[in-house]
């Protein structure tokens, strides 16, 4: 019972993060009908820049070089213990370093959009294709010569001191998987509110259903498909910087496995569908756990993908997907 | 629109800038020991390198690249080069850690015309395919650090190796284990060639010498989340978790496991081979490395009669003290140059680097016996370092020390 | 721009020489047409006539080639939809187009879209003025659901409505933008005739309550002549005839594009040749079993509706 408790919660903390990811394809599928296969590429930047915010925050040398080069960022070397120590420094570092991330990212993502997808709205749908393939190829390559292929995430002081939190008999949760879970929760019911209950959420509903109808409405669609690519690429920010957090490491290619994932799960779950999106990453990650709890990790993503392959058998659209695949 | 366009733009601007500070901070840099030597009538003769420089286990490749551009420039201000009129260049072949660059790779070295031997590769996957490449056209190729133990078993007489294989590696890592009281383990490969060899020889003299395996796993090399596993191993709970595999989690994930095995509260040490014996896995698994063991072919270099010397050369050279396998390929680059010296001197320069004086460096080099960093350097009949010694290490304080509890042979 | 809406007074929507081509179709060729503010206007005609292509190019859909629109004097040539709706026109579509997945509410909602300011700021920080402005847009957009009589259906989706509920439901939609100018495609088609009397109550109520003038294409004779005070008459994208509902209903010319001999093949070439054009369909092939299977010559939708059904689909493609 223990083993499989723990074994749920390790999926649920990596279903979280697939669940962000899966976000952002959903999103983007559901108003162009397109795969950004450059979506694992803002995982994977936000990772990066998440790395350069803590860094310049709470690493001393790093303040060193930053302030010879730029003098009026020398300030942050007084602020560096606050941000390392203290409670409640460590909360707002996090929150920097979270809100930094996602902004620069989502404000890539809008970029990329568009430059590399707007030219070829109206070309055939594999143009837009390739441009996302090329354009999540250019952005390892740039991190790559940029930064370099693996950099070493560092770990708050403050985290580093943090026990495990004891849940019952020899459960326990590492307080970064706490975070990560709690975090995903939030960020996942706030993005549920929004698309549902506001204006901007409708709207984005109203061109995902029908492009025509909502411009005619007075809907700005360029807007709206802006918005659609901020939203997703800082939500694939978050979970990158969480997984160097968490792994304490990131890499140029780290987009790579977490990204199919979660683009399985956003077909899982049915991809157009947020609920879905989020249903499917949380599946996925619980899947995953099982499996190579109980069989093998070795196996386990033949075993997950396998499950999959069934469940999309009996329903083609995804669990919260129309049963009929439409628009393709 | 414009003004919008403007400040996305400036908004690229300054994450590029940031970008690049951060990086100035990460990146060490390397000099360029390319020597050219074409003054008048010295004769220049390339010697490759081959291992993963921009990716892949980068941390096994920069640093042998530059032992070997270190072990060139000494060769190239010798009396012996001065004597004889040769100077070397290095040419450097960068596999990234992938098999299927290997026929690549070495056929680029292979072009090279000069061309008189080759340092590498490191990754057992491409050492061996690359191999075949070296071993038709006939040049001597010394791998520092490929230690899969069939590598000397293909009937290549041109082959060679300065490190010790997995088939010593593997029991020694079993007796020091059981010599610092262990009894049950845990056993987890990382599907590498290497991992998977590294693990069967672990097992198969753990099992003879009586230790007992609670659980075997075996994970992917990208693999980045191991907290089923974890899960599984705090199940077990076993008095050491033994990982054959490298660190570097784009072609293993050592660093990655210690630190999430820790987190885990898993109690029990990590221990692995040389895949994981370098500064970098210390880096990246961070605190959590504290009591990680691991065993690594060779001495400890500082306590070689030659090592003092080739640390501080390395030093003063690259900035940086030499790590991995830097002194197996230091040792493997000497080989290839003295018995370049060699068959210069007896038959000629201007044989070197025809067939038959490739033929005749691979003689020597199977032949030759010489004082290296990591101790005596000859080869057996096989090509296999003829002084294999492996040594234990522990994660002390954040070093790399040699276990204390374990007596060196 | 001063000159050009002192030219225009009075016009709330000016068409000069407004021309749009398709590959060698001339799909609306040359129509001038006024609008007066505050009054009901039909547009009719044949199937194929480009009815619906000139309500998309006052909309802001297509771009005319040739010509120009102007509203209030101001030309909506090359602006986008969202713009011109802003300035005040909305429209309803031949072929229903609500949000089928969101609610009754929900898509009346949508409409209030053009006419509130709240933007990603405030819905993220949840500010006291966002949330006072979601509130509103709540009570104005069941407002606009009494209105048109669908209160109690708020909170269903919006695909699961009666036909006739549904074109209602578009109308609510439109006039949930606030439009000057409402157009309205076909609203009664596939209505029955208690339905229809309801609907042309409603057209009336828009105008007389609401003060907003209503620009129609409709099929059906009876609400035409029961509403419009004013009639313009498109054939073969001309236009041929405009004039009094009992001018329009004399006129020679347009009993002859009605009830004409060759109606039915003219109006099937008609339709081959504007696919082809734009190459939905390959040449000289068999046109497609459900298009050959309707009588295309009367006044029922078929026409244009295969025209719009296929625009929407090149569109949903083309994203």
């Amino acid at each position: 019972m223990e083993f499989f408790v723990q074994l749920l919660i390790d999926g649920l903390t990596l279903g979280g993060m697939y669940a962000l990811i899966a976000l952002g394809f959903t999103l983007v599928y559901g108003i162009l009908l397109m795969i950004n296969f450059a979506h694992a590429e803002m995982f994977m930047t936000g990772g990066f820049i998440g790395y350069g915010v803590l860094n310049l925050l709470g690493s001393e040398s790093t303040i060193a070089t930053v302030s010879d080069t730029l003098p009026f960022m020398s300030f942050l070397q007084s602020t560096q213990p606050f941000f390392t120590t203290t409670a409640v420094g460590f909360i707002l570092m996090m929150l920097l370093t979270f809100g930094i991330s996602a902004v620069l990212t989502g404000l890539l993502g809008i970029t990329i959009e568009r430059f590399a997808y707007r030219p070829l709205r109206n070309s055939p749908r594999l143009c837009a294709l390739i441009s996302a393939l090329g354009m999540s190829l250019f952005l390892q390559n740039f991190v790559l010569l940029a930064v370099g292929h693996r950099m070493v995430f560092p770990t708050p002081e403050f985290l580093a001191n943090l026990d495990a939190v004891p849940l019952f008999g020899a459960i326990r949760i590492a307080p970064i998987d706490l975070i990560i879970f709690i975090t995903c929760l939030v960020l996942l019911f706030t993005l549920d509110r929004f698309v549902s209950k506001t204006k901007l959420g409708k709207a984005m509903r109203a061109t995902s259903q029908d492009k025509d109808a909502a411009g005619l409405m007075g809907i700005n669609i360029n807007s709206v498909i802006a918005l659609t690519f901020f939203i997703g690429p800082a939500l694939g920010a978050v979970a990158g910087t969480f997984f160097g957090l968490k792994y304490g490491v990131v890499t140029f290619n780290m987009g790579l496995f977490p990204g199919i994932k979660a683009f399985t799960a956003a077909v899982l779950g049915g991809i157009g569908n947020l609920r879905g999106a989020m249903l499917g990453g949380f599946l996925i990650g619980v899947l995953e756990a099982l499996a190579s709890g109980y069989i093998s990790i070795a196996y386990r993503d033949v075993i997950t993908f396998a499950i999959l392959i069934l469940i999309l058998i009996f329903r083609p659209g995804g669990l919260l997907g129309e049963s009929v695949v439409e628009k393709v | 629109m414009k003004r919008k366009l403007r400040f996305i733009l400036a908004a690229m601007a300054a994450l590029a800038l940031t970008f690049a500070l951060v990086a100035c901070d990460g990146d060490n840099g390397g000099s360029n020991g390319d020597t050219n030597g074409d003054n008048g009538d010295t004769t220049t003769f390339a010697i490759g390198f081959g291992g993963p420089i921009s990716q892949g286990a980068v941390s096994f490749g920069q640093g042998a690249l530059n032992a070997t551009r270190l072990a060139v420039d000494q060769a190239n201000a010798s009396d012996e080069a001065r004597d004889l009129g040769i100077q070397f260049r290095v040419v450097e072949g960068d596999d990234q850690s992938d098999p299927s660059l290997a026929p690549q790779v070495a056929g680029a070295l292979i072009s090279e015309r000069d061309l008189v031997g080759v340092v590498g590769h490191f990754n057992s996957g491409v050492t061996d395919p690359a191999g075949l490449v070296y071993n038709e056209h006939g040049v001597v190729q010394i791998s520092y650090g490929s230690t899969r133990p069939d590598l000397t078993h293909m009937g290549r007489e041109n082959f060679f190796r300065t490190c010790a294989t997995d088939a010593l590696q593997g029991p020694t890592a079993a007796d020091s284990a059981w010599e610092l009281g262990f009894r049950t383990a845990v056993l987890i490969d990382d599907s590498s060639p290497y991992g998977e060899g590294l693990a069967a020889a672990f097992k198969e003299q753990w099992e003879e010498i009586g230790g007992e395996i609670l659980l075997e796993e075996r994970t992917a090399q990208q693999e980045s989340d191991f907290a089923p596993v974890v899960t599984r191993v705090n199940a077990a709970d076993p008095d050491f978790v033994f990982f054959a595999g490298t660190y570097d989690s784009s072609s293993g994930a050592g660093a990655l496991f210690a630190r999430q095995l820790k987190d885990g509260g898993v109690e029990a040490p990590m221990m692995g081979g040389d895949g994981i014996q370098v500064d970098g896995f210390i880096t990246e698994a961070g605190p959590q490395s504290e009591g990680t063991i691991a065993t690594k072919p060779g001495m400890p270099i500082e306590d070689m009669p030659e090592g003092a010397a080739f640390i501080s050369d390395f030093e003063a050279e690259f900035g940086e003290a030499p790590g991995g396998f830097d002194a197996f390929a230091f040792d493997a680059a000497n080989a290839i140059i003295n018995a370049v010296f060699e068959v210069a001197e007896t038959d000629g320069v201007d044989s070197v680097a025809t067939p038959a004086g490739r033929r005749a460096i691979i003689e020597v080099v199977a032949g030759n016996e010489f004082p290296g960093v990591t101790g005596p350097v000859s080869f057996d009949e096989n090509g296999d370092s003829a002084n294999p010694i492996v040594s234990t290490f522990l994660v002390y304080d954040g070093e790399w020390i040699i276990h204390p509890d374990v007596p060196t042979p | 721009m001063n000159k050009v809406v002192a030219e225009h007074q009075g016009y709330l929507m000016q068409a000069t020489n407004a021309t749009i081509q398709f590959g060698g179709l001339r799909a609306v060729d040359s129509v001038n047409m006024n609008i007066e503010a505050g009054t009901i206007v039909a547009l009719i005609g044949p199937n194929g006539a480009g009815k619906t292509t000139f309500f998309n190019l006052l909309t802001g859909i297509y771009t005319p080639t040739e010509g120009e629109i102007l509203f209030e004097g101001r030309s909506v040539s090359g602006k986008k939809t969202h713009v011109i709706a802003d300035w005040g026109i909305s429209r309803t579509f031949q072929n229903i187009r609500l949000f089928k997945e969101m609610t009754v509410l929900e898509n009346v909602m949508v409409g209030r879209h053009v006419r509130t300011k709240s933007g990603f700021f405030g819905a993220t920080f949840r500010t006291p003025s966002f949330r006072r402005e979601e509130k509103q847009i709540q009570e104005d957009a069941e407002r606009w659901l009494e209105f048109v009589g669908l209160i109690e259906y708020a909170n269903d989706l919006a695909s699961n409505l009666p036909y006739g509920a549904q074109r209602r439901l578009e109308i609510a939609r439109a006039l949930a933008t606030e439009p000057k100018l409402i157009c309205l495609d076909e609203p009664a088609a596939g209505m029955n005739e208690s339905e229809s009397a309801d609907l042309d109550d409603l057209i009336l109520r828009i105008r007389d309550e609401l003060n907003i003038t209503v620009f129609l294409i409709e099929h059906d004779m009876k609400v035409v002549m029961n509403l419009a005070e004013y009639i313009y008459v498109l054939d073969f994208g001309k236009l041929i005839a405009e004039g009094l509902p009992a001018e329009i209903q004399s006129n020679p010319a347009v009993i002859e594009a009605y009830l004409g001999q060759d109606m039915e093949a003219a109006i099937k070439a008609k339709r081959r040749a504007l696919l082809e054009a734009r190459g939905e369909i390959a040449p000289e092939t068999t046109p497609k079993p459900e298009a050959a299977a309707k009588d295309p010559v009367m006044m029922d939708s078929d026409g244009v509706v295969m025209v719009a059904t296929e625009d929407n689909k090149e569109k949903n493609d083309a994203a």
